[in-house]
């Protein structure tokens, strides 16, 4: 269990977060959405332990800003807005997901590169992991990305509006990987998200944000149901069925 | 890496240790005096009746030799910690604040102290070092990004120059020899000024390979090496303060060298996987090769005058750069 506990961030004096509680439930998709400046991305950072916040994040009832950067990068993973197109290889991305386990200057061991081989099999890039980054696919960067993380291997995975800079078919594959993630690698996801309708199709709870306070936080039917959605973004919903499934689109 | 591109990258290094000793004895080989086969080999050799040959190519060739080997390593090591550091392609110790540093302290010396001629190259060692830690501080009172850092240096830097201008403009005495030091050369280099540079030199290189995985994963940018347990602002402030160090070793003696810091990673991108300790390992091999090249033209081309290192590096230094950065986007 994952829990958030009356979260405030301040920066330059304005109030970014205030007060913010909620928690996740192991194995499950977290969407948090909110206006631009709702303050989702800092509340990202505050589990990555890149913004000072008071409050307290526990996870299994240990608060984690007790854990040393080593201990949480072994806890929390990132996938962030820009997935930087690096001159590295895709193997060479898989190996740095293995840092939080390596001391400076120690080689990868047996355990790590078992971990990699893993990583970048269930990712599917067999096929292109001596290739750099700049020189594949932005899908392809996405399963490197993806490979990376799952060598981290980390139990909370933190993605901070990781399809804002990709084309629809290609973020509909990237959803699919992240569904993946929590069905076949049992990872716990909170996902910041900006398209309303992916999140309602994918997400197992919804957090609205609204100038830094929680507007809304439960199960993602419940919240939909709410009417809060439309009130925030001034949006409608409509249902739809599309092959079978029941589908909730705001527009 | 798999074990074909593993041997292939460590023929590759072999391959620039010798062409390293290669160029090194063509060095020995060829000066300002003219010496023939025989007297080489006998200088070389320790015959009798060569003692004169002897001491040249043992008091003034090899140190001059062992200078460029050293100075090309350590700005190439810089340059390479710099560029992965800033994730900034134009980073070379300038930034850094390297030369402006070592400049106005070299400038000062000669300003107020101008016949201690001995303590230059610790002025400008401390001038350049100082600098760094200077840049550094600054940075650090604000987000100590890529770009604190860079715009830091550009700051400082800027005030440093504007201090040698006014100095030098004010005595003009002072720029003559100042614009000697700032071009760059090894001539004259003593073995026992050379000593503790090495010695800097190489503890900077063994630093960098120890820290090179860590470097490597800032090139994702800060967010996510701090998601991945890299101290990112305490890796910034050691890789920093090692670029500084290093560069700073090789102005002590070397002078102003311009572009071997900012050339040389460049060529280590080009033929490497582009990881920072198989840079690291290249560039300290082909910096040295590039400064050793350059000293050589300088002293055989216009033979018995002699081009300081610096002016043949820029002419060779700036085409090869603009060679890079076109074919690079012809590339794109």
């Amino acid at each position: 269990m994952l829990e958030f506990k009356n979260i405030s961030v301040t920066k330059n004096k304005k109030a970014i977060l205030q007060n913010v509680s909620f928690s996740v439930r192991p194995h499950t998709i977290t969407a948090i959405i909110g206006k631009n400046g709702s303050g989702k991305s800092t509340l990202i950072s505050c589990l990555t332990g890149e913004s000072k916040y008071k409050g307290t994040v526990f996870f299994s009832d240990e608060d984690i800003s007790l854990l040393s950067l080593k201990q949480r990068s072994r806890l929390v993973s990132l996938l962030p807005q820009n997935l930087p197109a690096a001159p590295v290889t895709v193997e060479a991305l898989a190996e740095m997901g293995r840092n939080p386990y390596t001391d400076i200057g120690k080689r990868l061991s047996e355990k790590d590169r078992q971990q990699i081989e893993k990583a970048i099999e269930s990712a599917g890039i067999t096929d292109i992991r001596r290739k750099r980054l700049t020189e594949i696919s932005g899908g392809e960067r996405q399963k490197a990305y993806i490979a990376m993380v799952l060598s981290q291997n980390t139990r909370v995975i933190a993605l901070d509006e990781p399809t804002t800079y990709m084309d629809v078919q290609v973020e509909k594959a990237f959803m699919s990987l992240v569904r993946e993630l929590k069905e076949k690698h049992k990872k716990t996801l909170l996902v910041v998200m900006h398209d309303l309708s992916a999140a309602a199709e994918i997400a197992d709870n919804i957090l609205l944000l609204d100038e830094g306070k929680v507007k809304k936080f439960g199960e993602t039917e419940a919240v939909i149901e709410s009417g809060a959605i439309e009130e925030t973004f001034g949006v409608a919903r409509y249902e739809c069925e599309l092959g079978g499934e029941k589908r909730i689109i705001f527009r | 890496m798999t074990r074909k591109i593993k041997m292939k990258s460590a023929y590759g290094k072999i391959g620039l240790v010798l062409i390293l000793l290669f160029l090194s004895l063509l060095s020995l080989r060829f000066g300002s005096a003219e010496m023939t086969d025989t007297q080489f080999l006998g200088g070389l050799f320790n015959r009798q009746g060569f003692e004169t040959e002897r001491i040249i190519l043992l008091t003034l060739r090899l140190p001059r030799i062992l200078a460029a080997i050293t100075a090309g390593a350590g700005l190439s090591v810089s340059g390479v910690i710099l560029q992965s550091v800033t994730g900034n392609e134009l980073a070379s110790p300038n930034i850094i604040g390297v030369n402006a540093g070592a400049g106005f302290f070299m400038v000062l010396m000669l300003f107020f102290a101008p016949n201690t001629v001995y303590l230059r190259p610790l002025a400008a060692f401390a001038g350049a070092f100082l600098t760094t830690l200077l840049i550094l501080f600054t940075a650090s009172k604000g987000q100590f990004s890529k770009t604190t850092v860079i715009l830091c240096g550009v700051g400082i830097t800027a005030v440093l120059n504007a201090g040698i201008s006014f100095l030098t403009y004010l005595n003009p005495d002072v720029l003559a020899d100042y614009s000697f030091f700032s071009v760059g050369g090894v001539a004259g280099t003593e073995i026992k000024e050379l000593i503790l540079p090495a010695f800097a030199v190489a503890f900077c290189v063994i630093i960098s390979l120890v820290l090179s995985g860590k470097i490597d994963i800032l090139c994702l940018g800060d967010s996510l090496a701090n998601s991945l347990g890299v101290n990112v602002k305490l890796l910034r402030v050691v890789c920093l303060a090692v670029a500084g160090l290093s560069a700073a070793s090789a102005v002590s003696f070397a002078g102003l060298l311009g572009f071997v810091g900012l050339v040389v990673p460049h060529i280590a991108r080009k033929i490497t996987d582009g990881s920072v300790s198989e840079m690291l390992k290249v560039s300290v091999l082909s910096g040295g090769i590039l400064v050793v090249t350059a000293d050589l033209m300088g002293r055989t081309l216009f033979a018995p005058s002699e081009i300081p290192v610096g002016v043949i590096m820029s002419f060779v230094g700036a085409p090869f750069l603009l060679y890079i950065v076109i074919r690079r986007n012809k590339n794109a």
